[in-house]
């Protein structure tokens, strides 16, 4: 596998906060890499490392063998950045923010097509304060693309989006990779990571916790499926609990059961309709990154 | 050469962009025409002469245009682009800050000529006016003084966050800075200790100065002090805009 980013030991410090602390990883060509975490845990200042945007106070970084620090203006020309936050003036229309950034770079992409790419087609003369939140996403997407870069970085691509727009996106990241791109994805929805990236390194507070793909960080945690419901009366808990290969946790009227397999589900099921028990929100949910992250770190992604 | 072509990109969104704004238009382009009209049909005495009058009115306004962009259009757009993280968008896009910047000083020093000229156009036309010196040195002077008053009111993006507060800071420069320099007012009908002990402090004055010198063809020899304090006040400008500029 070609390797187009190696990071070693970066470390940046803001004062006595050490925001990135220590990260090596190492990014292969034509792959979705995602870096998650939750807020404050320092991936903005990791890929802004990695962009040159920011200078590490240690460490040592080349992507596409090109030294951030030192060459920033020529590996900028070779990729594409989407910003967590940076807007366009309210009074430039869709087409002339990508005519502008177009001519920035040595080499771009034809216009028309791009806007189709991302869906803004019909709105290439519309002022940029005219967008919804989605399309500005888009935009930035399509600026993040128009020099055709070889490595894309995505930073919080889809936050403050709808569940409906934030699947449209998820599409788009996957179809940039099926074009030949390398993607680096920065996002603190675990979901997101899960479902569209190749690898994933989660980190809090400035270190990598884990590194593999979504499956295997999945398969670590113990207890294959998870089922969720509440009961009213709890005197059935001791028979749950007696259901082999089952583990179960009571929360007030909350319970929760890891097990194994599909069986244990149906017994749980078969048990509590043969003793007529009024339970509610009956769900079967598989592990997911959150609780990978939840039983690496001991806390909530998010409070 | 790519430079030159993200010269000529960010120039062109920038003058769209200015062009977009009403009120930008308006204090360039009309607001100057219209207090040469009030000055010269209300202000000034009935018994003045006027042929004389509007020679000094004339580059006065001159100046008016060229403090309007360097007090309010240069440090507006830099701290709203700055604000929306514009400029760091643009930055991320391989461009250099000394291009961006550049591009912004430039697209401004253009809509300041385009204001100037609809100016001295108008002030020739209807009232007379001549250049009594040579057009050389008074464009020359000219440039001098949009740069030197563009570097010293680069300060405001490095005091100020927000682009309301840009705004805010902004008026309450100008309207002052602009009675007691002499623009809006001549120097001699203010009252002697603000001429005295305020005017000399404010930059515009020595703007406005070398512009009436210039446009009436005052020797050069004669305008030497002017030319050496707006020197000063240029390389000022630059060291605090170096010093304290903030990026992001
Ligand atoms: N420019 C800065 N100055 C000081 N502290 C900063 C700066 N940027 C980020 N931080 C701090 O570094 C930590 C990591 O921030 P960030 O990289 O933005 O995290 P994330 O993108 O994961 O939410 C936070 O505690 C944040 O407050
Ligand atoms: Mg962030």
């Amino acid at each position: 596998m070609e390797t187009v980013i190696v990071v070693e030991d970066i470390i940046k410090r803001y004062g006595d906060l050490a925001a990135v602390d220590g990260v090596s990883f190492k990014v292969y060509k034509n792959e979705i890499f995602g870096i998650v975490g939750p807020n404050g845990a320092g991936k903005t200042t990791l890929v802004e490392c990695m962009e040159g945007l920011r200078i590490p106070s240690g460490g040592f970084i080349r992507v596409l063998d090109l030294d951030p620090k030192a060459d920033g203006y020529k590996l900028r020309q070779l990729i594409g950045i989407q910003l967590q936050e940076g807007l366009f003036p309210d009074r430039l229309k869709v087409n002339e923010v990508l005519d502008l950034f177009a001519g920035l770079y040595s080499r771009s992409v034809a216009i028309r097509p791009l806007l189709e790419k991302v869906g803004l087609l019909d709105k290439a003369d519309g002022y940029f304060d005219s967008l919804s939140g989605g399309q500005k996403q888009r935009l930035s997407i399509a600026v993040a693309l128009v020099s055709d870069p070889q490595v894309v970085f995505f930073d919080e691509l889809t936050t403050g989006l709808d569940p409906q727009a934030r699947r449209a996106m998820w599409g788009m990241v996957s179809s940039i990779r099926d074009a030949g791109k390398t993607v680096i994805l920065v996002t603190h929805f675990m979901e997101e990571a899960e479902r569209l990236c190749d690898r994933v390194a989660i980190i809090d507070r400035g270190r990598i916790v884990a590194l593999d793909t979504p499956a295997n960080l999945i398969s670590r945690i113990d207890g294959g499926l998870r089922i969720n419901f509440w009961l009213d009366d709890l005197s059935i808990v001791t028979e749950l609990e007696n259901i082999k290969g089952c583990k179960l946790t009571v929360s007030d009227q909350d319970i929760t059961i890891q097990c194994a397999d599909r069986r244990v589900v149906d017994e749980v099921k078969r048990v509590l309709e043969h003793n007529n028990c009024n339970f509610h929100d009956f769900t079967v949910s598989k592990p997911t990154l959150e609780d990978v992250f939840l039983s690496i770190t001991g806390k909530e992604m998010r409070e | 050469m790519i430079v030159l072509r993200q010269f000529r990109k960010l120039i062109s969104m920038e003058v769209r962009v200015f062009r977009r704004e009403p009120i930008g238009v308006f204090f360039a382009f009309i607001f100057p025409v219209f207090f040469l009209f009030l000055t010269m049909e209300v202000f000034i005495p009935a018994e003045a002469p006027r042929e004389i009058v509007i020679n000094y009115v004339t580059p006065s306004l001159m100046v008016l245009i060229i403090a309007t962009g360097a007090i309010f259009g240069v440090p507006l757009s830099i701290v709203t682009y700055r604000q929306i993280k514009f400029l760091k968008r643009l930055t991320a896009s391989g461009a250099r800050s000394l291009t961006i910047l550049g591009s912004i000083a430039l697209a401004n020093f253009m809509i300041t000529v385009l204001g100037i000229a609809l100016l001295a156009v108008a002030a020739m036309l209807v009232y007379d006016a001549t250049l009594g010196g040579s057009l050389i040195s008074f464009l020359a002077g000219f440039v001098f003084t949009f740069l030197s008053l563009g570097a010293i009111f680069l300060f405001i993006p490095a005091v100020v966050r927000s682009a309301r507060a840009a705004n805010a800071l902004s008026q309450i420069i100008f309207f002052p800075v602009m009675f007691f320099s002499g623009v809006f007012i001549p120097l001699d009908m203010l009252p002697d200790w603000i001429a005295r002990y305020i005017s000399p402090f404010i930059p515009i004055t020595h703007a406005a100065e070398l512009m009436q010198g210039l446009w009436l063809g005052t020797p050069l020899v004669d305008l030497i002090w002017q030319v050496l304090i707006l020197l000063g006040i240029l390389c000022l400008g630059l060291v605090i805009a170096v010093r304290a500029f903030r990026w992001e």
